[in-house]
């Protein structure tokens, strides 16, 4: 009987494993099988999307896009899904080592970028967009924006929209300080506006600070950048530095005197924003005025102020005091926003292109102008009456107007390097001169091992 | 009727533990031993995670060298001892002396007691760490205590504080695991030969010289294995750090399995693979010789 059991056991178990790894093959055959239908037929696609903008504009602009999309497009259905950029890392890779991923996937612009570019599975969307005169147009300055470049400069990933830093300030907020818009346009360097800040938080006023955005210490590098921007031509010197290129260093006096702005932030932070949930925090802080102003925030960012109309109603741009006198004002760090990129071996490619094609017509460009999102694509000629709110009008013009530099690195240890050091500078746990030379150690460390 | 699976009969009783063995021995190779050997091989080489060539970039030991020599994971390493060190004496002295209140007490609702104190250890980490960070933050019930009761002039973000936060968390988990310990202790508590306490209050010996002389001696391997078994946890805790702080600011709360996830998958983060493996493979190797001690006191004690 004993042996019986046994031989029945191992039976059983035998024919699990036999059962379970056949089943796992016939759903992949039947699912390519499904595709293959799909194609040829020409019946329902699905187009799966994942983004790290998660949010209420991103989720607003969507809710428009996707049956507007598919009320042209019977046979398509969007399925897009918006992610936490924290979490964004170990998804991607998590992704492509099981070949989950979707049919557009987000990238982050730099390492993250050029390090799947170098896998070679990116689809190059450089001869679609070539070919569709009117495609290129819509994009405008947009195409060939930095963050959507790999090394050879080939574009590997097409743009929702455009993120650059920008600054503002509350008016209400202020008057209830007693001071006024003028008295912070009259500000002439990253320090005087630290000696603002001070100024309010030794009267006692609780929303003294200038939040300084949603400050995870990566958020300090895209600001280090603009203050590089103010005071350097040509405007690839960061990069030069990143790479060695033309005797520029990390020790130089530009980068110094960014670092010094960095710390003039410090001075107008709310001392717990860099430990916790800072997006969400940041957002209350902002939606919630309890900060006079905000140093940091892209155009994307003002749509949480629309749940608070004292909010939306009282800000206005300020658009950074230089990092020091004399250096310019009207240049700052900007690059493509959220980047999606897709995979060279799509069997839906040429849905997902078309798809793209129309995420920067007019119309798609107008729901997002709805949601204050600066869209990659054409502005239709009455995108000013899709929205009401004077602050976004000016952030348009700002980046229609003025010369834009990406603000990124492109190796993943000097990126991190840069960053742990400008938070060591934020927080007072390192001078100028001691980040930048450990960031020049580990540039000089990389490169010499490659 | 007899089934013979094996014609020879010697070879299938050799078998035969296996084949009951194989379900665990399949999900042990599987999810423990392939991960393990896999990591000790990636430690020797370069990978960004993203290619699905692995093993191209061989580096020898050059990840290793980069432990020595990397500030980051010495000061994970140094806040991983400090939390583990805590958490074991602290805990465990709290955890003993309730025991030690709770049996000899004798109170009423004892059982509930010990319930109430146990609770928190049923919690989910994330829970516990996402409340305490509410506490915490600076418009948090901390420093609204601290202000109704006149002490507004040490409200502050606590845990952005990078001389305290460690302490906070450690706290935290104290406050978490104390009823684990004390679940042990007053089940050791419960083995102490009555007899022994009888005979030394007949003899006039106090209830403190009891406990110091008689109930604590006997309860050493308790004590030991509890010990160890915190100690090792330890070295593992990682969901606590990354609620409450994620490892920051600037580091300052990073210990080894934050670190560790700081160098492979943190966004904006080195993507450095096949350092973080090698920092799993030192932190496996601390915990294994603490295990290999505590199998070896354990072992001796029992002979």
């Amino acid at each position: 009987m004993k042996k019986l059991l046994v031989g029945l056991l191992i039976i059983v178990f035998a024919a699990g494993m036999i059962f379970t790894g056949a089943s796992c093959k016939a759903e992949s055959s039947s699912e390519t099988t499904a595709e293959e239908t799909t194609e040829a037929g020409g019946e329902e696609i699905t187009i799966e999307i994942w983004d790290w903008q998660a949010g209420p504009a991103f989720d607003g602009a969507f809710e428009k896009i996707k049956p507007a999309y598919e009320a042209l497009h019977p046979n398509i259905t969007i399925d897009r899904t918006g992610y936490n950029l924290s979490e964004w890392d170990e998804l991607i890779k998590t992704g492509l080592q099981s070949s989950e991923l979707p049919d557009l996937f987000g990238l982050y612009q730099g390492p993250q970028l050029w390090d799947v570019a170098d896998t070679g599975i990116l689809y190059e969307w450089d001869d679609a967009i070539n070919a569709d005169p009117e495609w290129k147009a819509n994009l405008g300055k947009t195409y060939g924006i930095g963050g959507t470049l790999d090394r050879n400069g080939n574009t590997v990933a097409v743009s929702y929209d455009i993120f650059y830093i920008g600054c503002w300030g509350y008016t209400n907020v202020l008057e209830e300080m007693g001071k006024t818009e003028e008295d912070v346009r009259a500000l002439k360097t990253m320090d005087e506006l630290a000696d603002f800040a001070e100024g309010l938080k030794a009267e006692g006023f609780d929303e003294w600070y200038v939040s300084t955005g949603f400050l995870g210490q990566y958020m300090l590098r895209e600001l280090f950048w603009t203050f590089i921007y103010q005071q350097t031509t040509p405007d690839d010197y960061a990069i030069k530095a990143e790479f060695m290129q033309d005797g520029v260093k990390w020790t130089d006096e530009e980068f110094l005197n960014a670092c010094k702005a960095i710390q003039a932030m410090a001075r107008m932070t709310r001392e717990d924003v860099l430990s916790l949930d800072y997006q969400t925090d940041h957002y209350s802080i902002m939606l919630n005025q309890e900060a006079w102003g905000s140093l940091y925030d892209g155009p994307w960012a003002t749509a949480v102020l629309i749940d608070n109309p004292d909010a939306i109603n009282n800000v206005f741009g300020f658009f950074h005091p230089p990092v020091i006198e004399g250096a310019a004002s009207n240049v700052w760090a900007a690059d493509a926003g959220q980047i999606l990129a897709m995979e060279k071996d799509n069997p839906n490619k040429d849905a997902v292109i078309e798809f793209m094609k129309w995420m920067h017509s007019e119309e798609a460009s107008s729901y997002m102008i709805e949601q204050l999102i600066h869209p990659a694509g054409k502005f239709p000629d009455n995108w000013k009456s899709l929205v009401d709110y004077e602050i976004y009008f000016k952030l348009v013009e700002m980046f229609e107007s003025s010369d834009i530099s990406p603000w990124i690195c492109y190796t993943a240890e000097i990126e991190a390097a840069l960053i742990d050091n400008l938070t060591q500078v934020f927080t007072g746990d390192a001078t100028p001169e001691e980040a930048m030379a450990a960031v020049q150690q580990v540039t000089d460390d990389y490169w010499a091992a490659q | 009727m007899t089934i013979n699976i094996f014609r020879n009969k010697r070879l299938q009783n050799k078998l035969e533990p296996y084949t009951w063995l194989s379900p665990s021995l399949i999900l042990f190779i599987l999810f423990l031993l392939y991960p393990i050997v896999f990591s000790v091989i990636l430690s020797f080489f370069d990978w960004n995670g993203y290619t699905k060539n692995i093993f191209t970039d061989f580096v020898g030991w050059k990840n290793y060298l980069h432990l020595i020599n990397d500030p980051l994971l010495w000061k994970s390493f140094r806040n991983t001892i400090f939390l583990v060190i805590t958490v074991v004496f602290i805990q465990n002295a709290i955890a003993l002396f309730l025991s030690l209140v709770i049996y000899f007490g004798k109170f009423k609702f004892g059982n509930l007691i010990r319930a109430l104190i146990f609770f928190p250890g049923v919690i989910s980490a994330i829970v516990i760490g996402l409340v305490f960070r509410k506490f915490l933050a600076i418009d948090g019930a901390i420093n609204q205590f601290l202000e109704i009761v006149g002490l507004s002039g040490i409200e502050q973000a606590w845990l952005s504080n990078q001389s305290i936060n460690i302490w906070i968390v450690s706290f935290v988990l104290v406050w978490q695991w104390t009823g684990y310990n004390l679940v042990i202790f007053y089940a050791g508590l419960q083995s102490v030969d009555q007899n022994l306490l009888e005979a030394a209050f007949i003899d006039g010996a106090s209830l403190t010289r009891s406990i110091f002389n008689i109930v604590i001696p006997l309860m050493k391997p308790i004590i030991f294995l509890s010990g160890m078994l915190n100690f090792i946890g330890g070295f593992r805790i990682y969901d606590m750090i990354w609620v409450m702080t994620r490892g920051g600011p600037n580091h300052s709360s990073e210990v080894l399995t934050t670190y560790m996830y700081y160098q492979s998958f943190q966004s904006k983060g080195p993507s450095d693979m096949g350092y973080a493996s090698t920092i799993a493979i030192l932190l496996a190797l601390i915990v294994i010789i603490f295990a290999i001690i505590r199998v070896r006191v354990v072992s001796r004690q029992e002979n």
